[in-house]
């Protein structure tokens, strides 16, 4: 489970590493965090900080900023776990959307049921086609559906399965797993795993 | 088991003060709109029959089709007469129940291997319904999934494009020091770049006789490329001076700085790279 929470809960944790960050270090990492879109992990902040900087002392900055926005209502330092690797983000929070949906009605309607059924099968079944997704949901796959999971650029053509009628492969884009937060496929959990603990392990 | 969405948790039988409440009051007006939302929510057959085992407590490797078909086939006689329109695959989904309840009548079909135990008839029922469960519940996962644009938004600050000038030093010496430091710099950093040969000498002097292949002069400044830089000034040059040197051409000056002439003296152009070997 890859919940948000904030890195400003262990604000007081700061005192133990001992290590004050200088000013500058904080500014320069704030700065990093609000210019680059992709969340960042301690090696990438490293890497652009200069090498010398330990990395206790980038964590140390890190609190800082988060200390730094706390007051803030719209705005947060997240830290998430993906692919094993802690990444911290400056982000607007959910709070900001209901004005961002005033400014824009048309704007990202939510996912129905069978929206994110299709792409969670598009996800953990990859290369799929059209008919095996129907097959599982023992639906027809509403055409409306696959243009707005592509339109949101989370879903692409893998080509065509060899196979009568030589049917579609769909499979899922990069931008799905920069949009879900996601470093790879594999930071999906197993899809056998959802079976319930009543049924038999599969 | 993870909650998938609010309607699975939804008791359909109406409680008062915790008590359920068996007959409704006859003056108690549903509106049959109400009924008609709920009912059209389930995604199709696997999602309604998955809701019935799952509200009845069944087990779903030992479900008792007769009584499941009946009640599925009440809830598409409800459906129907909320005028639903009911989509082919429910109708599809009777039929197959109703054919998997004949078969549980008969006695079990024998099997070419004798080994295992008489293929079940529910077995690919039970199978695509753990599998649509299973899909139910990673799209609930992929829903809990912190998503961009929902969950959170990205600030982005863009950075100038163009790097703003260093700072100069502001005085003498300290811009002595930097220019020294920049000396050292260049002398250390001395960069060193292998090419392959852009142009060739040979190639220009082909190029130069076939200027020349038609008349016996052409104007020096006709033979030279600008956009080809200080490189093609030199290899230019050196192509000319080749040229004169086999005696293939010979230059003229009016005055000094004015235009250069090159005259053909061979009697034809020919190839002078294939009667000697040329310096690159």
């Amino acid at each position: 489970m890859t919940a948000m929470e904030s890195p400003a809960d262990h604000a007081d944790r700061s005192e133990h590493w001992g290590s004050e960050p200088p000013e500058g270090l904080v500014e320069l990492v704030e700065a990093l965090l609000l210019t680059v879109d992709e969340p960042l992990s301690l090696e990438a902040l490293g890497a652009m900080v200069g090498q010398e900087t330990a990395p206790d002392l980038l964590e140390a900055a890190l609190v800082h900023v988060a200390t730094r926005w706390e007051p803030h209502r719209f705005i947060e330092l997240t830290a998430r776990e993906v692919g094993g690797h802690r990444v911290w983000q400056l982000v607007a929070t959910a709070a900001v959307s209901p004005y961002l949906r005033a400014g824009d009605p048309g704007r990202v309607p939510r996912l129905s049921r069978a929206a994110l059924e299709t792409l969670a099968l598009i996800a953990w079944r990859q290369p799929i086609t059209r008919g095996e997704i129907e097959a599982a949901r023992g639906v027809a796959v509403n055409p409306q559906i696959l243009k707005q999971l592509a339109e949101r650029g989370w879903v692409r053509s893998l080509g065509v399965k060899d196979s009568p009628g030589r049917p579609e492969m769909l499979g899922t884009t990069r931008a799905f797993l920069s949009d879900f937060g996601l470093n790879s496929l594999a930071d999906l959990p197993d899809f056998e795993r959802f079976a319930g603990q009543d049924d038999i392990d599969v | 088991m993870p909650q998938m969405d609010a309607r699975r948790w939804v008791d359909a039988t109406p409680r008062v003060s915790g008590q359920p409440l068996e007959q409704l009051p006859l003056d108690l007006y549903i509106p049959a709109d109400a009924l008609a939302i709920w009912l059209e929510q389930f995604e199709g057959p696997l999602d309604l029959l998955l809701y019935l085992i799952r509200k009845h407590n069944i087990d779903i490797l030992e479900i008792p089709v007769a009584r499941v078909t009946e009640q599925y086939l009440e809830y598409l006689a409800l459906m129907k007469s909320m005028a639903i329109e009911l989509a082919a695959e429910y109708l599809l989904m009777a039929a197959w129940l109703a054919e998997i309840k004949s078969r549980m009548l008969l006695p079990p079909e024998p099997r070419n291997d004798d080994e295992e135990e008489p293929l079940d008839p529910r077995a690919e029922l039970v199978e695509r319904l753990l599998e649509y469960e299973r899909t139910t519940r990673a799209a609930g996962r992929l829903d809990k999934q912190p998503r961009r644009g929902r969950d959170w938004f990205d600030l982005s600050i863009e950075p100038p494009d163009r790097l703003p000038a260093p700072a100069v030093p502001s005085d003498l010496t300290g811009l002595i020091a930097a220019m020294q430091g920049l000396m050292r710099e260049g002398i250390v950093r001395r960069a060193h770049h292998v090419r392959a040969e852009a142009l060739s000498i040979r190639q220009r002097m082909t190029d130069i006789l076939d200027a020349l292949f038609d008349r016996t002069s052409c104007e020096l400044a006709e033979v030279f490329r600008p956009e080809e830089g200080r490189m093609g000034v030199a290899v230019t040059t050196v192509a000319v001076l080749e040229l004169s040197r086999t005696h293939a051409l010979d230059w003229s000056q009016e005055s000094p700085f004015g235009p250069v002439t090159l005259f053909r003296l061979a009697k034809k152009a020919t190839d002078p790279v294939a009667e000697e070997e040329m310096p690159r």
